[in-house]
């Protein structure tokens, strides 16, 4: 009686280093893998009883029993390096993505032209950056507005002009619209300014959910610093907040992050 | 259109920043050396120097400043309240004694106010520092890009 030895044959999909006795490359295709085992016979292949084949003998069955587990070993090791490489694909981001998404809060202000306007309404919704800030600060509004206004211009119109910058002054009394967009201006004029009185400068900082300004003692000459937060807030298309660019956020980090936001790539904790 | 300040190749900013690094930090000798020094392209207002302040001997502070451009110099640290960065005006910059003090984007500054004009990438500004101890000592501080200076922030993303 002839018994045909019987073939298993697995495929994977997983390129894998072809290093192993156990797989070698098909000839269709060096990106599948074919792996031949001794096992059970085929029931229509067969008559014979199968304990009467060669591959049923009880050292053959343990031998063959530990080519499959090893065989599943191998690629369930495979799996775990193809999906540690597909993580690796996507660039970490750069801006520190939030545990909670905040949906954009309907602040309503009035633009440096002294129009009535909406963050929901009024820009174009395609992504939306959000800051409190304002004009006297030395350090923190610069670097932050001149970092950003660079990366828009490094990255040119077609993602500039997508992007809404809005800063909301955390000064109202001294920063009129006049020296509110004399101010913007020298950064970008695209650079939408807000003010508002006093009140609802709060209500909108506590609609954005970041802590809100204070006002420091006046000095001798009556001029005083305002702290506030630093971080930028990317609200994107559908109107969700997933990533927040605290202060010291550099251009490179800008030109990585906003084609992927604008993409509509969905930052993830 | 987008009105952007012109720009400086970082090459030659970075050019500038090392020769007059090597005039204002003087002789080896002086018992306070100014490193790096640099001040931001701010169009209007007021602007915040940094720098890096080695102080070889006993302890000292920097007690004020003063420059041209600007009509008044005054020193502030940087405290953060609950999320909040909120500027404090102080009467010195402490420089302990054998250390190294940085004047960083975020934290203790010089501070100009009411500058006389614009300041241009590429150029730079005279600022006079004065010290407790140390004789005072006029610095040539390059204009940076203000993005160049987000590199200085200690805490990055």
């Amino acid at each position: 009686m002839r018994t045909e030895q019987p073939k298993c044959t697995a495929r994977f999909a997983v390129g894998a280093p072809g290093g192993s006795r156990l797989w070698h490359r098909t000839p269709e295709t060096e990106h599948h893998l074919t792996v031949s085992v001794d096992t059970e016979p085929e029931p229509a292949g067969s008559k014979a009883e199968p304990d009467e084949t060669p591959g049923a003998s009880p050292e053959h069955r343990v031998r063959n029993t530990a080519i499959i587990l090893g065989v599943v070993a191998a690629l369930l090791a495979a799996m775990a390096v193809a999906a540690s490489m597909s993580r690796e694909d996507a660039p970490d981001w750069r801006g520190r993505v939030l545990e909670e998404p905040e949906a954009i809060p309907d602040i309503r202000l009035r633009s440096t032209d002294g129009e009535p306007f909406s963050l929901t309404e009024d820009t174009s919704g395609d992504l939306t950056l959000l800051m409190f800030g304002y004009t006297n600060c030395p350090d923190i509004c610069p670097i932050s507005l001149g970092t950003l206004a660079a990366s828009l211009q490094d990255l040119g119109n077609d993602v500039a002009n997508r992007v809404d910058m809005v800063f909301v002054t955390a000064d109202p009394a001294r920063d009129t619209p006049e020296v509110l967009r004399q101010y913007l201006d020298g950064y970008d004029t695209d650079f939408i300014g807000l003010y508002g009185t006093p009140e609802e400068i709060a209500e909108a900082q506590d609609m954005a959910n970041v802590p809100r300004a204070q006002l420091a003692e006046p000095d001798a000459d009556g001029e005083y610093a305002v702290g506030h937060a630093t971080q930028i807030i990317a609200y994107q298309d559908d109107g969700t907040a997933r990533i927040v660019y605290p202060f010291g956020t550099r251009s490179e980090d800008w030109k990585a992050d906003l084609p992927r936001l604008l993409d509509g790539e969905v930052p993830e904790p | 259109m987008r009105a952007i300040p012109p720009r400086v190749s970082a090459v030659a900013s970075a050019l500038v920043l090392t020769v007059l690094a090597g005039c204002s930090g003087g002789a080896g000798s002086a018992a306070v050396s100014v490193r790096d020094p640099a001040v931001g392209a701010v169009p209007t207002g007021s602007a915040a120097l940094y720098m890096t302040v080695e102080n070889h001997s006993a302890d000292d502070a920097i007690l004020g400043a003063s420059c041209e451009c600007a009509t008044e110099a005054s020193l502030h640290v940087v405290e953060d309240r609950g999320g909040i960065l909120m500027m404090v005006p102080t009467d010195r910059i402490e420089l302990p004694a054998d250390s190294s003090t940085d004047l960083d984007p975020g934290g203790a500054h010089i501070m100009l106010e009411g500058l006389e004009e614009p300041l241009e990438a590429g150029g730079s500004i005279r600022v006079t520092i004065r010290f407790d101890r140390a004789p005072q000592r006029t610095v040539e501080v390059p204009v940076h890009e203000l993005a160049d200076l987000a590199e200085r922030v200690e805490s990055q993303p």
